[in-house]
């Protein structure tokens, strides 16, 4: 445990080290934010609820998805598909540690990174601008990090699986962009799951990707409550389950036809 | 310039007008013009070739992009499912301007991309190289970078294009039918000199200026929605320092025959040319001063 703990540590220091980027990264967060919000600031003019969420939810949805963003990191990840291209895999899976964990540990470290510097600046700037609705209770707060927690080993979990498909595929990116599109689109990232007519709403609620956004968010704006975010913990539970079991399958499936050329 | 410059510390160089080895793209010396794009057609002629080798790969390529950037597209339409209209602007409309954008801004991925990895050039050295050849630094830039597979994002404004004429149907003028084309040529040169004022940042920052994300996809997604639902800091900011709004926003207003809420004259939506033909000059210029600035890394 204290070898994880310690290659997180590690990554999120990596991560740290760019101070620049982390500036620049936050003003585009708020910049894309700010139209975000102004686009159903001017969508909810004269209007009230529309599915269930009023002009504050929806704002707050904008506010968080730019924090949740980085976070979640759904675009442009290959770093195991390109040790597996390069051959460096070899060692990574020869080390003396667990190679998921190991992989786990350094996603989380970096996701720590973008929670904090990313996220919460990204929150509290579109929060203070636009207003935003804050959880009630304690309770609320507990429920809405647990799941934030579950949504990004949900996010690793599917694209390290993505990532391993470079055993079996040449280009990993075909692949790679589609799974980006599906997982931004039903997570609610692009459009919250609420706005969905009936059919995509239906097929929202049977891929792991409504964990990583729309629960926590629910969580957060208190239409979630209760029993009801319970459930939708258990879920995203069950998702992490099946994504991780699916992933070490691979894994093992994959050390089984790795063919080390001799250099 | 500099190589005037080491004529003049070597006394043995018998003194003779030293022709410009590398002419501005200002001065309009025509011929040189006229030999810098042949060879610029001649250098994407070769890209072009290079990258039709991998037939399938370059079709999966358009396709992936045509899919990503459609998502922003469907997204539009599920949030009109919705809501039907924005301040009087009805679904067709809003994809029309995106339509407008998207073209634009796709077209000038293909020719003027290069300018957003400039900084990489820079870092590594390979801007002394270009110096050192007998080409306008600008075409050797523009040239190292054309990417036919960018062209799944001109798909996608296509498509989009189509979806929004099916449900708003324009009165067609003469009039709108020159004008279209115009407007677009306009926008890729629009982003290409917003390209160009960043790359030129990078001769001073090295490291890749992100903050211009903001203005060129930044831009990009706010052209989408009318620019009057914004408030006035960001309607300024894109209406006179980064003039996006001229790309769909403006001329769209005069395509889609509306006036704008905000009581702008009508002469406005046919200003995007010579705006864009100003903003090019400051790039250009900006551009020019950047260079002869330049320190190479040394390394």
């Amino acid at each position: 445990m204290r070898l994880y703990y310690e290659v997180a540590l590690r990554s999120y220091r990596r991560w740290i080290a760019y101070r620049a980027a982390t500036i620049s990264g936050i003003v585009t967060n708020c910049f894309f934010g700010c139209i975000r919000a102004l686009i159903f600031i001017a969508l909810y003019h004269a209007r009230g609820e529309i599915a269930g969420y009023d002009l504050t939810d929806a704002v707050t949805f904008v506010a968080l998805g730019q924090g949740m963003l980085m976070v979640l990191y759904l675009w442009g990840w290959w770093e195991v598909a390109d040790t597996i291209k390069t051959g460096s895999v070899v060692t990574d899976l020869s080390r003396p540690y667990d190679y998921y964990a190991y992989w786990l540990a350094r996603d989380m470290g970096r996701a720590v990174y973008h929670l904090l510097f990313r996220g919460v600046t990204s929150f509290v700037v579109i929060a203070l601008i636009f207003g935003a609705r804050l959880p009630a209770s304690f309770g609320q707060w507990l429920l809405f990090a647990l799941s934030v927690v579950l949504a990004a080993v949900t996010s690793f979990a599917f694209r390290f699986t993505v990532n391993l498909s470079a055993f079996w595929l040449l280009d990993v990116r075909g692949v790679g962009s589609a799974a980006a599109i599906t997982a931004t689109l039903f997570s609610g990232f692009e459009v919250p799951l609420v706005y969905f007519p009936g059919w995509l709403l239906l097929v929202s609620n049977i891929l792991p990707f409504r964990g990583m956004m729309q629960t926590p968010a629910d969580i957060f704006l208190g239409h979630l409550t209760g029993a009801g975010a319970l459930a939708a913990l258990a879920l995203q539970v069950a998702w992490c389950a099946v994504l991780i079991l699916g992933g070490r399958a691979m894994v093992v499936a994959a050390t089984r036809k790795v063919v080390v050329q001799g250099g | 310039m500099r190589n005037e410059k080491a004529s003049k510390s070597m006394p043995v160089m018998p003194k003779q007008p030293v022709p410009s080895v590398r002419p501005s793209v200002l001065s309009p010396q025509s011929s040189v013009l006229r030999t810098e794009f042949s060879l610029y057609l001649r250098f994407i002629a070769a890209r072009i070739r290079g990258q039709m080798q991998y037939r399938a790969s370059f079709i999966l390529d358009v396709i992936s992009r045509f899919l990503v950037n459609g998502l922003e597209l469907a997204g539009i339409f599920i949030l009109f499912h919705r809501f039907s209209s924005l301040g009087g602007w009805g679904v067709g409309e809003i994809v029309f301007l995106y339509a407008l954008v998207t073209i634009s801004f796709a077209f000038h991925e293909v020719v003027a991309q290069s300018f957003e990895d400039f900084s990489l050039t820079v870092r590594q050295g390979e801007f002394d190289r270009i110096l050192l050849r007998p080409i306008t630094p600008i075409v050797q830039v523009l040239a190292s970078d054309f990417q036919l597979k960018r062209l799944g994002r001109v798909l996608t404004g296509v498509v989009a294009l189509i979806l929004a004429l099916m449900r708003v149907h324009l009165t067609w003028t003469v009039g709108k039918l020159l004008y279209m084309p115009v407007v677009i040529l306009s926008g890729i040169f629009l982003f290409a000199a917003i390209d160009l004022i960043g790359g030129t940042l990078s001769f001073w920052t090295i490291e890749r200026t992100e903050v211009i994300n903001v203005f060129t996809y930044g831009g990009v997604y706010m052209s989408s929605y009318p620019i009057s639902i914004y408030q006035a800091w960001i309607r300024r900011t894109f209406t006179f320092f980064i003039p996006i709004a001229f790309v769909a926003y403006y001329p769209g207003l005069y395509f889609l025959d509306r006036t704008d809420p905000l009581g702008l004259p009508r002469f406005v939506s046919f200003l995007t040319p010579a705006v864009t033909v100003i903003f090019c000059a400051v790039a250009l210029c900006f551009w020019e001063w950047g260079v002869r600035q330049y320190q190479s890394t040394g390394s």
